[in-house]
């Protein structure tokens, strides 16, 4: 049968090849830039170095990872801490009333979160409706200054990914078997323990996926602080950027992308081991 | 849990998704250039936005990137992901693995990838590598979607065929595509809306001579708010809802 | 006897369904009680309301002399094992069985002892360390059962415990939680669909159907003597007539069935014309072939009919036999001494005749 191997092999040969030129060879062409030397005419000057892995070590360097770190940690908190009782909430609902509510969650999912940044200047913008609210309720006498600072690149980084956390969360938490809490609380638990010892467990890998899908995005979303946050709230992504687009350092640039793709490589990891229990124990 | 404090909380997280966006549609017919204040509704801007040439002319490229780069990348994803269901092959642990990589690494890793390779091999920046890079991380967006809708039909379906004397390619074609009608189309409008948003890679694989609109925006953003900008923002979003909505559409049906 | 559960009055109604109505049950102490019904017949509600998982819309539950309305499930003193066990996929078979007595805040030392003698009582010691995933169907049923037992509950409800298990496991389950309940001496309640399951395990069996009780009975009171056609028909096959009565005397009736006069005995107080259903059930219907019938001098009185179809199963043989007026009839017969070779021809003619006062007969249901 001629025909069926053809097909075979141009079925699994289109998608491979394309993704070997267009993405895995990038990904390696990344790796040895990080090891080449800034050159002076051309970008890079073939002799390897680890130079720009050593040139991390700087305090501007190290004080801009922390604080991308502190950023991008908070950001996930805030939206594990929203993003779970709404979650939570949306898979207990009826068919009818949550297919409606989930939908109402996918459209900020599909629409640009640049558009999204750019929407919440209208809000906290010293004349903003924030403002105007707050000191109507006099819960403040003077506009609060909010804007360009990185407070509101927070608020704009916690507001673009929400969607990206509870989605996950969501996937997980309809899946759950609420018999289980039935059970729980049939052999003497109350509702928090049933809360904490059943279902956050259970849902472990939905926590760990929503997390993966806001920690790295929250270091990388240049254009966030680029549009709501000041000059003091440049994080990784910006930094990376700039090497690019700005400094012309590609190796700098390179080697920073690789620690950040190494930070990922270990939360995939312990996705991948959480991942390996739930199948064990729902195969 | 409470039943009125449940409603009230989903609520309040719709409230905070919601208000902003309403906020920019509402002031984009706001007769006023500057003022955050409201000073009555007008249509101004969006006449401003349907005479703005220069403007037209980005949105037509982004458009059409956007279009070619879905339809390639539905096309290529199809494929994959059905020789990924139906084949046992040599690499395919491998392109299982760059297919999660390029879903869960950020975009901007991906960004300076493509801006390296390009730049290896002495491609100037512009339309092509605009449309590559964007046919390349829809790829995996499209695999994904389609491939969780062939694991939930029956295998014996393609055997049944097979039996009956249909190849592998009339399998294809007449059983497999009409079935995951659906799940294309969604994987379409999903590659469709990526690529039509995205910034964060445009931003390393766009040439000056070759504009579209998300950089477009954001170049302007940097500057304020401003009116026209919220029209334009507000036509934008409409869009994506429209495709959103007639994405979810299509998957239910079934 | 005392009454470890009272059921009283009721009621319970979902948005506009009313699922059970006015129910009222009393259940002793120690005894084997199932409800059986088909789905939806509200069994597994009532299930639920003694548990504590709903609140009944109206009435009481009276749980060891004490009322136990609000009391949310985890201060009642009734355990579950659940439809398709729900055992907590994270944790392992010990982690399961210690839950209860951790929730307790029990000593630890306790609470290993009383896995172990619950792991025992189950024989899954050596499984301890498993998790749910990596046991058998049969094995993670054990599991749902010392989970819920350890606790030492008056009353251990039972939702559909077997019903996700296969035919013979099911067989040896059904042996085996009956002798559970023997030695523990606990009050069980187990809700099912499976008349079979229901009749050979209970010690009283409570059929349900459309929100309400249709009978309380030992499982031979329920067989024998079912006290309307519904039961009669979900418990078992039976052979249905429907017919008038002809005349009465002070204990016995008569009836015209497929043109034959039978006189039997008026358990039930039936009234001159009234409509009554008699049934009679395979098992008691004996069909005489014509060398055995021949030298009777009653065999006029007997019905006849044709064989249409013969089943062998085993120990029996099942007749479909067609009377002359076009009745379906079903038929089993056994092997027994009296009777070595059972056999039928297709197309032969036989007579039937049944073991007087073996039939039920039933008024119209309205």
């Amino acid at each position: 049968m001629m025909s069926n191997r053809l097909f075979k092999i141009i079925a699994i040969n289109i998608i491979f090849i394309w993704l070997a030129v267009l993405a895995l060879l990038p990904f390696i062409m990344v790796v040895v830039a990080s090891f080449l030397q800034q050159g002076d005419e051309n970008l890079f000057n073939w002799h390897l170095t680890v130079i720009n892995y050593t040139q991390l070590i700087n305090p501007i360097f190290l004080h801009i990872f922390w604080r991308s770190l502190v950023v991008s940690v908070i950001t996930t908190i805030l939206c594990l801490a929203l993003g779970y009782p709404f979650a939570y909430i949306l898979a207990q609902l009826s068919e009818k009333l949550r297919l409606a509510c989930l939908f109402l969650i996918i459209i900020p999912f599909w629409t640009s979160s640049l558009i999204r940044s750019y929407a919440i200047i209208t809000i906290l913008k010293t004349q903003g409706l924030l403002n105007q609210l707050l000191l109507t309720l006099h819960l403040i006498h003077q506009p609060l200054h909010i804007l360009y600072t990185q407070y509101a690149s927070q608020v704009g980084l916690v507001y673009s990914l929400l969607p990206f956390m509870v989605l996950p969360l969501y996937a997980t938490l309809e899946k759950f078997d609420w018999r289980l809490v039935d059970a729980a609380r049939d052999l003497g638990a109350n509702r928090l323990r049933a809360f904490w010892q059943i279902v956050v467990p259970i849902s472990a890998p939905g926590i760990i996926a929503g997390v993966m899908l806001v920690l790295l995005p929250a270091m990388t979303l240049f254009y966030i602080p680029e549009i709501l946050g000041g000059a003091k709230s440049i994080l990784l992504g910006n930094l990376i950027k700039n090497q690019f687009l700005e400094g012309q350092n590609w190796p700098l640039g390179s080697s920073i992308s690789i620690v950040l793709t190494f930070f990922m490589a270990l939360l995939i990891g312990v996705y991948w081991k959480f991942n390996k229990n739930k199948k064990q124990v729902l195969i | 849990m409470n039943k009125s404090l449940s409603a009230s909380y989903l609520a309040f997280i719709y409230v905070i998704l919601y208000l902003p966006i309403l906020v920019l549609i509402v002031f984009s017919f706001n007769n006023s250039m500057f003022s955050g204040l409201w000073h009555g509704a007008t249509l101004k801007w969006y006449r401003e936005l349907f005479h703005d040439s220069g403007l037209q002319v980005i949105a037509i490229h982004s458009l059409i990137i956007s279009f070619l780069a879905s339809t390639v990348a539905t096309f290529i994803g199809l494929l994959g992901a059905v020789a990924l269901f139906k084949y046992q092959f040599f690499g395919k642990k491998l392109l299982n693995g760059v297919v999660f990589i390029m879903i869960v690494i950020p975009d901007l890793v991906l960004g300076i990838a493509f801006l390296i390779l390009f730049h290896a091999l002495n491609i100037s920046l512009g339309f092509w590598t605009l449309l590559l890079a964007h046919i390349t991380f829809c790829i995996p967006f499209v695999v994904v979607t389609i491939l969780s809708r062939i694991t939930g039909t029956d295998k014996n379906l393609f055997e049944a065929a097979k039996d009956l004397g249909a190849n592998d390619f009339i399998v294809f074609s007449k059983i497999i595509v009409p079935m995951l009608i659906p799940g294309i189309v969604a994987a379409w409008l999903l590659s469709f809306t990526l690529s039509f948003d995205d910034v964060v890679i445009s931003t390393f694989v766009s040439g000056p001579d070759f504009q579209i609109l998300p950089l477009y925006i954001f170049s302007q953003v940097k500057l304020g708010v401003t009116p026209e900008l919220n029209a334009l923002c507000s036509v934008i979003l409409l869009l994506t809802v429209v495709m959103a909505l007639i994405a979810q559409m299509v998957l239910k049906k079934k | 006897m005392n009454n470890v559960i009272k059921v009283r009055n009721i009621t319970k109604v979902y948005h506009d369904t009313v699922v059970l109505e006015s129910i009222n049950l009393d259940v002793n102490s120690g005894e084997f009680l199932t409800l059986l019904g088909p789905s939806g017949c509200g069994k597994t509600t009532l299930l639920r309301l003694i548990s504590g998982f709903e609140e009944p819309t109206a009435g009481s539950i009276m749980i060891n002399g004490r009322d136990v309305k609000g009391l949310p499930p985890h201060l009642r003193d009734v355990n579950t094992v659940f439809q398709s066990y729900a055992l907590f996929p994270h944790m392992t078979v010990y982690e399961n069985i210690a839950f209860g007595l951790k929730c307790k805040k029990l000593p630890k030392t306790e609470i290993a002892d009383r896995v172990q003698e619950a792991l025992a009582m189950v024989r899954l010691e050596k499984l301890a360390g498993r998790r749910p995933a990596q046991l058998s169907g049969g094995q993670q049923q054990r599991v749902a059962i010392a989970r819920a037992v350890v606790n030492k509950p008056l009353v251990l409800l039972l939702d559909e415990p077997l019903s996700a298990l296969d035919y013979s496991l099911r067989k040896n389950m059904q042996i085996e939680l009956k002798s559970l309940q023997r030695k523990l001496g606990i009050t069980f309640i187990l809700v099912t669909h499976d008349q079979e399951e229901a009749l050979s395990m209970s010690d009283r069996v409570v059929i349900m159907d459309e929100g309400i009780i249709q009978q309380v009975g030992t499982p031979r009171q329920i067989y024998e003597s079912p006290n309307s056609l519904h039961v009669a028909k979900f418990i078992g096959e039976a052979n249905i007539f429907e017919t008038e009565v002809l005349s009465v005397s002070e204990n016995h009736l008569q009836l015209r069935i497929e043109g034959k006069i039978f006189t039997l005995s008026n358990k039930r107080g039936a009234k001159l014309g009234q409509s009554v259903y008699m049934l009679v059930r395979p098992e008691d219907l004996r069909a005489w072939d014509k060398s055995e019938i021949i030298d009777r001098e009653d065999k006029d009185e007997l019905i006849q009919a044709t064989v249409e179809q013969v089943i062998y199963k085993g120990s029996t043989v099942d007749l479909i036999l067609r009377t002359a007026s076009g009745k379906r009839l079903s038929a089993t017969e056994f092997f027994d001494e009296d009777d070595e070779d059972l056999d039928y021809k297709i197309n032969e003619t036989v007579w039937v005749e049944w073991m007087p006062g073996w039939e039920v007969i039933l008024p119209y249901d309205e």
